[in-house]
């Protein structure tokens, strides 16, 4: 990987955490799926990086970050994953149980974020003390992104230049024996935990037969997951008008 | 004669620019001391701006104090506060004193708990995965669209979402905002939704989740393959349902954290596919 390959990894990540896509950077380069075709394309293979990015955001999916608890770093995951599979012809499997460790380390940056900033906050005191509205902004903004960019470029970008080399040593060295296929059997289990984090959220009362329901539309009609949902859409609107009519009717 | 006071309005420009400061820099100061403190300031500073005489820094500061506090909302849902703050901040500065103390402080507290809850059950169990599911389904065949089409479609309904809130609380009122979060119709798209998430949730299992077994035996009637003549003969994809099942299971019941379950994963994978029994 080159030096500015690296570098635009580093601001992926920092997008992840800075104010810049409409507040909402966890939601978008937050997110493995996106990640993946954005590192795809600088590494020049979008179509490899989407592939590998859906896959790694599946453990991903239900994650919940509330009230400043950060319980997994997707982003650092989904950016090295999709790194290590382009350069090293890892498979998409594969690559996920290498972005596991790596979403772990990440988390490490969120501390960091969320301690660094509290001096701003007094800076931002100081200013409303003496009632200066127009320099706000540098507390909330000006040097508050500055420090986050400090903090999520620099790392990620090293882990890019250097660990991609590391992962491919690694690699190199396993290939052939059993190993590669023990990865590719954890990399296939681990969704388990993305579906069933979101299940914690949803799965309860009535909506837990859907989630059999959906299971075996695929098992048994092979249908895609664009279908599924439509049909899961119709099927919500049914059910809750024949529960408002059932509710009316025992009053 | 009415008894209507003349309230002062903050210009178009600046109950804007109060919007897109939120909405974009909610985060911008986010910490552990205050969360997100220092962004309900920034998103005040062009109500107080405006609406304050340029000499009178003695409003300003009482006005800048007031929002310097501890705040976390679910900034989306949460831009109603921050509407419904500013609509507050016109009305304190056009002589209504009496919202100035408790009354500002009681309000935003009071209404950013609720308002999390529903926005982050909103935000990241229902909208995030669902349409994050639709796009995984192109995106894990190649098909450059599925992230293209997520992030579009993320962003607008942000954008929309937001400032729709915000207006509701900046033109409405606290009543208004009372009455969305109690009103039944927000549980009702919410247990929709539910529904729908957990259709496509059993879809993914079938779709992403994979664990074969690998064991052979040989019989006299010749090889017996455990995951082609047994499990795929009971149900395809049973391995795979029973394990997202226990992982729930382990999840919810016994309260074990998602990174445990990980560790607990990655060992038992490793363990079982050295053996050569999963593969």
């Amino acid at each position: 990987m080159a030096l500015w390959q690296a570098i635009l990894c580093g601001i992926f990540y920092y997008l992840n955490a800075g104010p810049w896509v409409i507040g909402i950077g966890f939601y978008t380069f937050g997110r493995p799926l996106v990640l993946g075709f954005f590192v795809g394309l600088v590494l020049g293979d979008p179509i490899t990086g989407t592939i590998v990015g859906a896959t790694i955001q599946m453990i991903y999916l239900g994650l919940m970050s509330t009230g400043g608890s950060y319980p997994a770093d997707s982003a650092l995951a989904g950016i090295v994953g999709t790194a290590a599979a382009i350069t090293t012809g890892l498979s998409a499997q594969e690559a996920v149980a290498i972005a596991v460790p790596i979403g772990l380390i990440g988390t490490i940056f969120y501390q960091l974020r969320m301690v660094s900033a509290v001096p701003c906050t007094h800076l931002a005191d100081k200013y409303a003390a003496e009632g200066k509205t127009n320099k706000v902004w540098l507390a909330n903004v000006g040097i508050t992104q500055v420090i986050l960019a400090a903090i999520y470029v620099i790392p990620c970008t090293l882990v890019c230049y250097f660990g991609i080399n590391a992962v491919q040593g690694i690699v190199d060295a396993l290939a052939g024996s059993r190993a590669l296929a023990v990865l590719s059997a954890i990399g296939g289990m681990l969704p388990a935990i993305g579906i069933a984090m979101n299940m914690k959220a949803i799965f309860k009362g009535d909506a837990r037969y859907f989630f059999f329901i959906g299971f075996l539309l695929v098992v048994y009609f092979n249908l895609d997951l664009i279908g599924i949902g439509c049909l899961a859409a119709l099927m919500a609107i049914l059910y809750m008008q024949l529960k408002s009519d059932k509710e009316v009717s025992e009053v | 004669m009415s008894e209507e006071r003349k309230v002062k309005r903050a210009s178009k420009k600046a109950v804007m620019k109060s919007f897109l400061n939120w909405i974009f820099m909610a985060h911008g100061c986010y910490n552990y001391e205050r969360l997100q403190g220092v962004g309900f300031l920034h998103a005040m500073c062009p109500i107080i701006d405006d609406i304050y005489d340029k000499d009178d820094i003695e409003g300003r500061k009482k006005a800048m104090q007031r929002h310097t506090a501890f705040f976390n909302t679910e900034p989306r849902l949460g831009s109603m506060i921050v509407g419904l703050s500013a609509a507050m901040e016109e009305r304190i500065a056009s002589g209504e004193e009496e919202l100035a103390g408790e009354a500002m402080t009681s309000i935003k507290n009071g209404l950013m708990g609720p308002i999390s809850g529903i926005g982050d059950t909103f935000m990241q169990a229902i909208l995030s995965p669902l349409l994050l599911s639709m796009a995984l389904g192109l995106a894990v065949s190649g098909n450059v669209l599925g992230p293209i089409l997520y992030m579009v479609l993320f962003i607008s309904i942000v954008a929309i979402l937001g400032y729709e809130c915000f207006m509701l609380g900046y033109k409405r009122g606290d009543e208004a905002i009372l009455n969305f979060i109690e009103s039944g119709v927000i549980n009702k798209i919410i247990s929709g939704a539910g529904i729908m998430g957990c259709t496509v949730m059993g879809a993914l299992v079938a779709n992403f989740v994979s664990m074969k077994a690998t064991v052979t035996f040989e019989m006299t009637t010749g090889i017996f393959d455990l995951q082609t003549n047994f499990f795929d003969a009971i149900m395809p994809k049973l391995l795979p349902l029973a394990l997202t099942l226990l992982v729930y299971q382990g999840m919810k019941k016994k309260d074990i954290s998602a990174l445990k379950m990980m560790l607990i994963l990655i060992v038992a994978g490793g363990i079982l596919g050295a053996l050569g029994i999963i593969g």
